[in-house]
């Protein structure tokens, strides 16, 4: 979208490749069909359009040709589709080492600046684009920006709607309450405003009013958008107090509660009576089918598992994990659902060993169910259960409890994220409605730079010779000078005065048929001319000077001649000689 | 013996102007037929939003006690918010919920109030 800019001073060289690459291209027209020249929009007019007609190249940041001085230029390129307008700015100096980069920021030299003040807007054809240039000044550097604005595609907005949704889930995660601060929201909408210049590869975006603007009388998170930051505040600050808990309200982190947990099973597992009971029932199950049927059942076969786990195994239980499994990733909702279902299965089995003890403590003295246990076993497995300080009931406890937590923590999760989905698809929709800007800019292009030489052809008079004839000649201006350009506005003296060398084409020879000769030719028979005039119009000029031819000696008894002056008065045409090579003797008075 | 939450603390009307009874809902249960839990309501204490203490003064903690059966059970529970010294204008307001139940573990829930 960005041209790329030459700033390397080197334009003038470049031009030069470029007149061969033009010509070259110009032949190649010669044979082409004419349908071709019908399909580019910026082909020039075939009748005179009043302007120099010049076509860019957006992409390359190209002209086709050595820009035109001293009359309006039309300039004529294609923009992408979607394009909405494009305006015109450039800057000029007169040493070559301008340059701009694809921001449209003048480097160098210093002091340069782009102009005019108000961007020249240009029209707008579909995909054509075409402004008009005030006249250039010759012996000049240019470079130019376009300045483009095109709604952002839907395509490139439902791209960003992806990007804008990471920009949001990273910029709410710093949100660490759930109330959103004036700067907080700046912050995030100046970090979707970035984004969709990113996404778009604009320059800049306008943007006011929508949720990208980044000023303080609109504020979009905290307004137009308030409800949707709710829906994601409210289950990320659920998720924030599960997983970190508060200090401050008394409140434990997930890990927290892990940890007793932990240490509450670590207090079941490490009760000797319990283990004595398990031994005993796993005995009496030998011989006792019924009891070995509900001692093989799953929650109790887990709980009397617990009574053979080491440490490191209840510590997994506690996290909700099993062995050779990773942490889990508090982040994933189904993540949360294994572990909501680990501390299920934790309560589910620790619930079926308290009611495996209450059994055991409630029967009978005599019954099998207490085989082997003292009075004092039976004291320290009531103990175990109880519901105000016994570890398994603690445990639990927090097994039910943890498995709430991981449940509220995937719901937390998923609605967060859904919410997320909800707020970008709606800054999508504000994209799409978003104006971008971007900048294409131009390499260092020159006006001309050599000095202007036209031919010269007319009436010279001599009046101290009294005759009058016809000359041809050549004019030397000391500027570049533009023909078609109106004299009316650029008239000023160097545009009008040259130099003038020539030759009359008549013969200044006097004498004959009887009459003594006193002046010859300079050569042969044409005069030099020498002097100078000025253009009163495009083509006209008035001149004087001296015309050379040589003088034969008074003394009649001498025949020899000397060289010797007299001045002179021209009217004559000025013509263009390059369009003579170019468009034929029809264009000599063209510019 | 525990309380888990089986629908987030939601409030209505949702958003709303202050002050305003605000109606705080959600579902709980526990693992025991029936269980006393404390409930406790919290505000920032820096910013400008205020509970309504049953005295009719502000405060930014209010507390609750109440009982929870081993089905869902929803829990409604009226709180009138007002504006009150403090940092603002807010547009969100944070109302954290810690439940205790009656063996003293202690979970959270919170919710979201747009302020008009």
């Amino acid at each position: 979208m960005v041209g790329s800019p030459r700033g390397d001073g080197l334009g003038s060289r470049f031009l030069a490749r470029d007149r061969v690459l033009v010509g070259a291209f110009l032949l190649a027209r010669l044979f082409s069909a004419s349908g071709a020249a019908a399909q580019d929009p910026c082909a020039p007019p075939a009748g005179d359009t009043g302007f120099a007609e010049v076509s860019v190249n957006l992409n390359a940041g190209t002209f086709n040709q050595v820009l035109p001085f001293d009359v309006p230029v039309r300039v004529c390129g294609t923009v992408p589709a979607g394009t909405t307008s494009v305006a015109v700015q450039y800057v000029a100096s007169k040493t070559a080492d301008l340059s701009i980069d694809q921001n449209c920021k003048v480097l160098a030299p210093p002091g340069a600046q782009l102009q005019p003040a108000t961007p020249i807007p240009a029209r707008l054809d579909g995909t054509t684009v075409r402004v008009i240039l005030p006249p250039l000044e010759a012996e000049r550097y240019y470079a130019f920006c376009f300045e483009r604005r095109a709604q952002v595609p839907e395509g490139v907005a439902a791209r960003f709607k992806m990007n804008a949704r990471d920009v949001l889930d990273r910029g709410f995660a710093q949100v660490g309450t759930g109330n959103l601060s004036p700067e907080q929201s700046r912050q995030l909408r100046n970090e979707l405003y970035q984004e969709l210049l990113e996404a778009t590869g604009a320059d800049i975006a306008i943007v006011q009013g929508t949720v990208f603007d980044t000023g303080t009388e609109y504020d979009e998170l905290r307004g137009k958008f308030r409800d949707q930051v709710q829906k994601i505040l409210a289950p990320q600050r659920r998720r924030d107090r599960i997983v970190e808990g508060n200090p401050s309200q008394g409140l434990p982190s997930l890990s927290e509660q892990q940890r007793d947990f932990n240490e509450a099973l670590n207090a079941v597992h490490d009760s000797p009576p319990l283990a004595g009971l398990a031994a005993q029932l796993e005995k009496n199950a030998q011989a006792d089918p019924t009891l070995q049927a509900m001692l093989a059942g799953k929650n109790l076969s887990a709980a009397l598992a617990l009574t053979r786990a080491d440490d490191d195994q209840l510590a997994l239980i506690a996290q909700g994990r099993e062995p050779g499994e990773a942490p889990p990733d508090l982040t994933s909702p189904d993540q949360a659902v294994t572990m909501a279902s680990r501390y299920d299965d934790s309560s589910a089995a620790l619930g079926s060993l308290a009611s495996l003890i209450r059994k055991v403590v409630d029967a009978p003295a005599a019954s099998n169910l207490r085989a082997g246990l003292s009075a004092d076993d039976i004291a320290a497995l009531r103990g175990l259960i109880d519901p105000a300080s016994g570890p398994l009931a603690k445990a639990n406890n927090l097994a039910f409890t943890l498995s709430g937590l991981a449940q509220d923590l995937q719901t937390s999760l998923v609605e967060r994220s859904a919410a997320l989905d909800s707020l970008a698809d709606k800054v999508r929709i504000e994209a799409a409605g978003v104006q971008v800007v971007d900048g294409s800019t131009t390499g260092n292009f020159a006006t001309s730079q050599s000095n202007y030489i036209s031919a010269d052809a007319g009436l010279v008079f001599a009046p101290e010779l009294s005759t009058g004839v016809s000359y041809v000649g050549v004019n030397f201006y000391f500027r570049p000078v533009n023909k078609n350009a109106d004299l009316s506005q650029f008239g000023s003296f160097s545009r009008r005065f040259a130099l003038t060398l020539g030759l009359t084409v008549q013969s200044l020879a006097d004498g004959g048929s009887g009459v003594a000769q006193t002046r010859d030719n300079l050569f042969g028979n044409q005069s030099l001319i020498l002097g100078g005039g000025l253009r009163v119009t495009n083509s006209l000029r008035v001149g004087t000077g001296a015309v050379v031819f040589k003088e034969r000696d008074p003394n009649p008894l001498v025949g020899k001649y000397s060289l010797t002056t007299t001045y002179y008065f021209t009217l004559s045409f000025d013509l263009n000689v390059a369009r003579v090579f170019q468009g034929g003797l029809g264009s000599l008075f063209g510019g | 013996m525990a309380i888990q939450i089986r629908s987030h603390l939601t409030a209505s009307p949702n958003p709303t102007t202050l002050p305003r009874r605000i109606d705080f809902r959600q579902t709980l249960r526990s693992n025991m037929d029936e269980e006393e839990i404390v409930v406790v309501y919290q505000l920032d204490p820096d910013h400008q939003i205020w509970f309504v203490d049953g005295d009719g003064k502000p405060a930014k903690t209010i507390q609750r006690n109440l009982e929870v059966s081993r089905a869902d059970q929803p829990v409604l529970t009226r709180i009138t918010l007002q504006k009150g010294p403090g940092t603002g204008p807010l547009t969100l307001v944070e109302i954290d919920q810690t439940i205790t139940d009656s063996s003293g573990i202690k979970i959270p829930d919170s919710c979201e109030l747009g302020i008009d």
